[in-house]
């Protein structure tokens, strides 16, 4: 082949001309350094500079963070999902799941705990392959307390600060979605013909306040069960809930339904477009509204094969 | 032995922040759990000035206190004691503190007269001899003088201590006011010992005995602090902090790329020292986390490494500005505990020029920062310099006679730091 700028005549196999240095077409060919979870994408070192906690032993950045802070996933026009760091926090504590027909699971990362992103995203992702591997709601819920009791800490050994997280996750089947929840984070039907919060939250509010107190906010966001370490022992909240027709099912975390604890106010949110705008909008409300929270939205529209109405 | 290691920082940096802060408190246990197994034999050199400038109190005062000292060794030690002049004379070579051995060194101390020059470069020489043929030991040199070193022996001090440099351990006590507080210093940072001063000969004896009893407490020795830094990163600078200042940032010797160690000698059971890290780091972007640093102790015995304990120090950017902008309170201690001794030493040299404004100025803010620190030791020694009218604002004046002794008393120990109260 011949160098574009100088004409040199050089072996096909070059990338760089022998004579001037200008990249040749090979040089394109050249595969861009892995930005695969083995190695670092901040710097490209390799996966074994990658330490067990996420730091990279070159740049030292820890692995995974920018892409934690926000990210979205689209499945379709009708289902979708969006996880956001907020304002106040400096790590985004919230995962989610989303996919097949149709798998939703939602996380928030206790943020008293260590490592609390950790939490959310091994529970969110091991409930989300039991799931889509055909296991039931209980069967999801009981081997990601497994897999969260089974982070690897430096210095472990039953510390109430070990990771914990919340857990609500729904699967849908025809018109019956089976929905199973651990903490505060919620789901909601919400349709035209009436809105529903579906979950009842495990927190001290609802659990233990006697009904005259009016709860500080401490107390307002404490919650009584998680996944992880010191987990209460008890049979886990599951419900079946058929669906009447056109509506849609809302996942989200308390960083979302604090800022509209009213169903209504909250569904009133929840306008027509593609799910990917419709959680867009609410992080972004919720951000609007002082974001000191991770915010987590995921969204399955019925009836899911419908062309949009705009 | 174990050793336990801990961080304290305000890991949150604002956006743009390049400068990450961390105290680590390293401490070490003998909880009868193994861990580290602990050096056997101990080897403590006496090297002492027996120049001209000696005569009369000063060298029977020494003979006496090393006379002293031999007595005082355990049985399973050992001991080397040399005299130093124009040249060195190894009065009592190393050797097991058996009864026979210390009985024919006493008697060769008793044979010690002064006379001659300073010529401390062929003291460590000779100490350095002595130290090297036990390797494995903790070796604990004393070196004490009156004086100061031959102009034209500076050179080959400065040449011997990098040959000595991590050979032995030394502390250095000066005698009487006619010494130098640099000099020894010097010779004593390079070693990881203390320069201190004995005002009076009559006090030789005591110090003494003091240095022998905290190495023979003593239980490893060769212990470094490793540093691990990220690509780009750039250590600020690396000091003890407690129980004294010492800076250790050029002593850093390079293991290989990002990873540096910093010598910290011998270590005792139930010891504990604090270590104040400034890493300068290549900024990251809100809710970027960051291992800027990775520090660990390394003991080599028998040209073996081992790791003893290891802590991390973070770096998260944050637009949140209430955290961001937070001190951690033991960075803001020992901080501040550099400023005191900074102070000090800026203020009695400012004295010594006549620029009597500016010390007062510098004194009256060390006497407010040793008020507020809590640091007694060190505001006691202030007022021996200075009349304090009000130690919280710091408004002092200069004492119009010092007696030069408790200058340099002043100088030598404002190093010492005040540990952190519990909150």
């Amino acid at each position: 082949m011949q160098c574009p700028a100088c004409d040199t005549e050089l072996p096909a196999e070059n990338r760089f001309c022998e004579e001037c240095g200008t990249p040749l077409p090979n040089a394109e060919a050249i595969p861009a350094p892995e930005s695969s979870e083995d190695g670092c994408p901040r710097c490209g070192a390799p996966g074994e500079s990658i330490d067990t906690e996420g730091y990279c032993a070159q740049c030292g950045f820890r692995r995974g963070r920018a892409s934690r802070n926000h990210f979205e996933i689209t499945i379709s026009p009708h289902f979708a999902g969006v996880c956001d760091r907020g304002l106040r926090h400096s790590r985004n504590e919230d995962f989610f799941c989303i996919g097949g027909q149709y798998v939703m699971v939602v996380c928030d990362g206790v943020s008293s705990s260590r490592r609390a992103e950790e939490a959310s995203q091994v529970a969110a992702e091991c409930a989300f392959q039991a799931l889509v591997a055909g296991a039931g709601i209980e069967e999801a819920l009981k081997q990601s307390q497994a897999a969260v009791l089974d982070i690897n800490l430096a210095n472990s050994g039953g510390h109430e600060d070990d990771p914990a997280t919340t857990m609500v996750l729904a699967v849908v089947e025809g018109n019956k979605a089976s929905i199973g929840w651990v903490g505060d984070s919620r789901a909601y039907w919400i349709s035209p013909g009436g809105n529903r919060q579906l979950t009842r939250d495990h927190s001290w509010v609802n659990e233990m306040a006697p009904s005259d107190v009016k709860p500080n906010s401490a107390q307002m966001h404490a919650i009584t069960r998680w996944l992880g370490h010191g987990a209460p022992e008890e049979d886990p909240c599951l419900i079946d809930f058929e669906i009447p027709g056109p509506g849609a099912l809302l996942l989200c975390t308390d960083g979302l339904w604090n800022y509209a604890p009213e169903t209504d106010s909250l569904a009133a949110l929840v306008v027509d477009g593609d799910a990917i705008e419709v959680t867009r909008e609410l992080v972004n409300f919720a951000r609007a509204q002082g974001g000191v929270d991770n915010i987590t939205a995921v969204l399955l529209q019925f009836p899911v094969e419908a062309p949009i109405s705009q | 032995m174990n050793f336990k290691a801990e961080v304290f920082q305000n890991a949150y940096l604002s956006q743009g922040t390049r400068e990450v802060h961390a105290i680590m408190t390293i401490t070490a246990a003998d909880d009868g759990s193994g861990g580290i197994s602990t050096s056997g034999d101990k080897l403590f050199g006496i090297i002492c000035d027996t120049s001209g400038s000696m005569e009369g109190a000063k060298i029977h005062a020494a003979k006496q206190a090393m006379t002293r000292i031999v007595e005082l060794l355990p049985q399973d030690a050992y001991f080397f004691v040399i005299a130093g002049s124009d040249h060195a004379v190894t009065v009592s070579p190393c050797a097991r503190a058996t009864a026979e051995s210390k009985q024919s060194a006493i008697s060769a101390i008793r044979t010690i007269r002064a006379g001659g020059g300073t010529y401390i470069s062929t003291w460590l020489s000779q100490a350095l001899a002595q130290f090297d043929r036990m390797p494995g030991a903790i070796r604990q040199g004393l070196l004490l003088t009156d004086g100061q070193n031959e102009q034209v022996d500076e050179p080959r001090l400065d040449a011997m201590l990098n040959a000595c440099e991590g050979h032995f351990q030394c502390e250095c006590r000066g005698v009487g006011a006619d010494w130098v507080i640099a000099e020894l210093q010097k010779i004593s940072g390079k070693l990881l010992g203390s320069t201190d001063i004995i005002p009076d000969a009559a006090g030789i004896e005591n110090d003494f005995r003091g240095i022998l009893e905290r190495a023979l407490k003593k239980d490893v020795t060769d212990v470094a602090l490793r540093l691990w830094t990220p690509v780009g990163a750039r250590v600020l600078f690396c000091k003890q902090v407690s129980p004294q200042l010492v800076d250790l940032t050029q002593r850093a010797h390079a293991v290989k790329p990002q990873t540096s160690d910093y010598p910290t000698g011998a270590w005792g059971r139930s010891e504990s020292r604090d270590y104040h890290f400034a890493i300068e780091v290549k900024p990251g972007g809100v809710g970027d986390e960051m291992l800027a640093g990775r520090a660990s102790l390394i003991i080599t015995q028998n040209r073996v490494e081992s790791k003893a304990t290891e802590a991390r120090i973070l770096a998260i950017w944050t637009d949140d500005e209430a955290k961001s902008t937070r001190i951690e309170r033991h960075v803001a201690h020992y901080t501040g505990q550099a400023e005191l001794a900074e102070s000090i030493h800026q203020g009695l040299e400012a004295r010594e020029r006549g620029e009597d404004e500016v010390a007062t100025r510098l004194l009256g803010k060390a006497v407010r920062l040793a008020h507020e620190s809590g640091n007694e030791a060190t505001a006691k020694l202030l007022r021996t310099v200075v009349d304090v009218e009000n130690a919280r604002e710091g408004t002092v004046r200069l004492k119009s006679s010092v007696a030069r002794e408790d200058a340099m008393a002043l100088e030598t120990r404002s190093t010492k730091t005040a540990r952190i109260s519990r909150p």
